[in-house]
């Protein structure tokens, strides 16, 4: 993958979005590789419901979890 | 501010010298020739002894006083929505302290897959958690469900998602699809366009190719199998959450847990029983198991079961891949199609299958498919993508070499750039005596013996964020301390010897602590990337520390700090001379100790290591079987593994992580199944019994051969080697097989069965469902 490269989510992406890559750099944990290399193999979840499915029952990836969805959390400070 | 300098890169009769930049302050990755003591030998695992007698604490050994137990109530249906739980009646047993439900804790009432929570409880035993389960009343609305790619992919399919979601959708490139579910369709109309476009310019090179090879690969969902499970032993101290989680990612866990809980938890994990890809998150059992603690005011522990180890928490994905070659008469591939279907589970995310990334492949046109199942989700799994996609595109080329004549190795050699890959086909050619057994199978009665091989790429020589403090106490102890955690893969060993090498000890002389978030910072294990990431900052941290200490000892005894060194236990001067045991100069520190924290040295945000020799590891397998006509049974006899991962710190860990992918791998290529019920939608083999996995028996002789290559790209000059190793495997195997019984094995795994169909000694069963749009 010589030709891999970070590339950073929009900052207004739902911080409730997680997948794998945001926890192999702790300083850059909004970060996702999304190039044709991993695209297709990263897996997104919502700490809401900690499934692939937000608490609205769509799936949860950057492109949609941003802004304007029902159930899009700008600071999920206690979800408990 | 960086700094310019000169290096050598390379492999034993491939050196060169490359200008570098290096990240101000670091120091230059080891070169060839260099004195090493410690770095590059074969140190035992630090921490063998306690695993190997028992010692070791996972986290299931957590016993805090007052433990509870946690269970989870699972859903039995394939697909349902919860209409009612009541829990009052758990709630008031003897014994239970706490009752949740995944409504009130995760927000949906809807249960996807068979196994999804559905409520959990706490008790004083594990035996009265069960009970108290069975006494939760659900009353679910049952839903039509799909467990398996062709039934979610037939024609009238029940509809696995909600709304307007569909069970079949393009991944890559993505369908331009809205929020809702439906369609953009202008920008699906351009994307399709592009698309025609690419088809159709595939089709005229294919036209012209002097061979054409298509195929049809299927694999199956492969479970993670960790020995140890999912799980924690939580607790709640004045307001904050200690977990003993088993995790690939203590900073990962601890951010999960620190957003839903609103708190910054601490996470320990100093040993891991296996993760393979599958812990990075806290997981629902995590939250549940924080939320029990709280409300009972008690730890708890929450450790999954078998069952839910292989249904609730990730798998690899299976998949079906159309795949067409073209290629010229010299061999040299011209185009490949590739069209892959992958589930999932009820997501779309990760099914896809990497096919088209190793070799010089001409015009790729690549459109992957999502299917949507009704079945636990998938998570990364060592390599994601990678044994599967190598499966598919590894039998095509075997074709292809077939049909021009070429030997199967010359044939990948002629498409390929990578200087360490070219050098290793020689490597594993020579070692498995492959011109001898190739193309000459060896019959002995029914046992037919064949040899195939495959390749491997990886990536990572590491990132940034990792922090490692060095400590040099006066009285000579030598700690060095990470917060990330150590899956099992010698981690915290290397860390030691590069900081051992730098301070002139033994490696049993310094003690590495790992897997608790109140250290420094360290990242998840994953993508290969842990040792890279964290052995840079070790270095760098032990090298400072040293300088530090020598400047005191030369303070205090009237020397050149720039004349002396540590090696061997002592101070040594200009000459090389022992001046001053290592402990008799911490004796002279006026402080009780050295303390140094440094940051993984990194050029950029954006670009985490520099230049070096190649970017990416190669590796090379050869795979030799027996294969009994008479029975069907396949034996994986021998596999020669050749691998790289830039500098190899230590043989024998490297060659250990090699070991263990050869042997996940033949696994997936010859045992490994998710099994689904078509009509109960459940796993039927969720266990440990009836899920086959490769055993001691099963095992082939494994031949690794590690090529050492100065890499540079960072101060160790490390890459990783937890995933390369099982990318090749599966379909090394395949490819033996084929070459045994000459037909091609188009399926993983590679059972009894499918020989005997293979050799016309079964019928084939029939695939595929009515409609089904392959």
């Amino acid at each position: 993958m010589a030709n891999q490269k970070p590339v950073f989510l929009p900052d207004d992406v739902c911080p409730c979005l997680r997948t794998k890559t945001m926890t192999l750099n702790p300083e850059y944990r909004r970060s996702a590789y999304e190039d044709r290399f991993t695209a297709d193999t990263a897996i997104f979840h919502c700490l809401r419901t900690m499934a692939p499915q937000g608490p609205d029952e769509l799936d949860c990836e950057p492109q949609m979890c941003r802004p304007g969805r029902e159930c899009y959390t700008p600071d999920p400070a206690d979800l408990g | 501010m960086v700094a310019e300098m000169k290096i050598k890169v390379g492999f034993e009769g491939h050196f060169e010298e490359l200008t570098v930049t290096l990240p101000d302050g670091d120091v230059p990755p080891y070169q060839p020739g260099d004195d090493l003591k410690v770095v590059g030998r074969s140190v035992p695992r630090s921490e063998a002894l306690l695993k190997a007698t028992g010692a070791a604490r996972y986290s299931y050994d957590q016993r805090p006083e007052g433990l509870l137990y946690g269970a989870i109530l699972r859903c039995p249906h394939a697909n349902a929505t919860i209409r009612e739980i009541d829990t009052s009646v758990a709630l008031a047993m003897p014994g239970v302290k706490a009752v949740v439900t995944a409504p009130d804790l995760f927000e949906s009432r809807e249960c996807r897959y068979a196994g999804s929570e559905v409520a959990a409880v706490c008790a004083t035993t594990e035996a009265i958690a069960d009970e108290a389960l069975r006494a939760i009343y659900v009353d679910y609305e049952v839903h039509p469900f799909a467990v398996t790619l062709d039934d979610a992919m037939a024609e009238g399919a029940p509809s696995v998602g909600r709304g307007n979601q569909v069970n079949v959708d393009r991944t890559s490139p993505r369908t331009a699809r809205q929020r809702d579910g439906s369609l953009n369709e202008d920008r699906e109309a351009e994307i399709r366009a592009n698309l025609d476009e690419q088809e159709e310019r595939i089709k005229g090179i294919l036209r012209a190719a002097a061979v054409v090879v298509s195929r049809t690969f299927r694999t199956e969902v492969q479970t993670h199998c960790p020995l140890e499970p999912h799980g924690l032993v939580c607790e709640w101290k004045d307001g904050k959450l200690i977990a003993h989680a088993s995790t690939q990612a203590t900073f990962g866990a601890q951010f999960e847990l620190g957003r839903r809980f609103g708190t910054s938890p601490q996470v320990i994990c100093e040993h891991v029983g296996g993760g393979f890809g599958s812990k990075f998150s806290a997981g629902r059992e995590g939250v549940i198991g924080a939320h029990l603690a709280r409300e009972a005011g008690a730890p708890v522990r929450l450790m999954l079961d078998r069952r839910a180890e292989q249904i609730a928490v990730g798998n690899r994905p299976d998949s079906i891949q159309k795949l067409t070659l073209g290629l010229d008469k010299e061999g040299k591939i011209l185009a490949l199609r590739i069209r892959n279907w992958g589930s999932s589970g009820t997501g779309m995310g990760g099914s896809g299958a990497h096919n088209d990334l190793i070799y010089q492949l001409g015009e790729v046109d690549k459109v992957e498919y999502g299917v949507r199942t009704n079945n636990g989700g998938a998570r990364a799994h060592r390599a994601p993508g990678w044994p599967q996609g190598a499966f598919g595109l590894e039998g095509l080329l075997d074709e292809a070499a077939a049909a021009l004549g070429i030997d199967p190795i010359e044939l990948r050699r002629r498409n390929d750039d990578h200087r360490i890959r070219l050098a290793e086909y020689q490597i594993a050619a020579e070692r498995s005596g492959w011109k001898e057994k190739h193309g000459r199978v060896r019959r002995e009665g029914p046992i037919r013996r064949g040899i195939g091989m495959a390749s491997s790429l990886w990536f990572s020589a590491g990132g940034a964020g990792a922090a490692v403090l060095v400590r040099i106490h006066k009285d000579g102890r030598v700690e060095v301390r990470n917060g990330a955690q150590d899956i099992g893969t010698g981690t915290r060993t290397v860390i030691g010897q590069v900081a051992a090498e730098e301070l002139g000890l033994r490696a049993d002389e310094v003690t590495v602590s790992m897997g608790n978030t109140d250290d420094p910072r360290g990242p998840a294990s994953g993508g290969s990337t842990t040792i890279g990431t964290v052995t840079p900052a070790a270095r760098l941290a032990a090298h400072d520390a040293k300088r530090e200490l020598l400047e005191a000892v030369a303070d205090r005894k009237g020397w050149q700090a720039g004349e002396l060194d540590l090696r061997g236990g002592s101070v040594v001067d200009a000459s090389g001379s022992a001046v001053l045991s290592f402990k008799a100069a911490c004796a002279l520190l006026d402080e009780d100790a050295i303390e140094v924290l440094r940051q993984r040295p990194t050029l950029s945000r954006r670009s985490a290591n520099y230049d070096g020799y190649e970017s990416t590891n190669a590796g090379v397998q050869v795979a030799e079987v027996a294969v009994d006509t008479e029975t069907g049974e396949v034996r994986v006899e021998r596999v020669v593994a050749v691998a790289d991962s830039g500098k190899i710190l230590n043989p024998k860990l490297a060659e250990s992580q090699v070991r263990g992918g050869v042997i996940q791998g033949v696994s997936f290529a010859l045992f490994e199944r998710r099994i689904m019920d078509r009509q109960q939608g459940v796993m039927v083999n969720a266990d440990m019994e009836n899920y086959k996995i490769l055993g001691a028996a099963d095992c082939p002789e494994i031949d690794v051969v590690l090529v050492d290559v100065y890499n540079g790209r960072n101060n160790t000059g490390v890459m990783g080697l937890g995933e390369p190793p099982i990318v090749a495997t599966a379909a090394a195997v395949a490819n033996a097989v084929s070459n045994a019984l000459g037909t091609r094995m188009t399926s993983l795994p590679i059972t009894p069965r499918k020989v005997l169909e293979a050799l016309g000694k079964a019928p084939r069963p029939a695939t595929g469902r009515k409609g089904t749009s392959l």
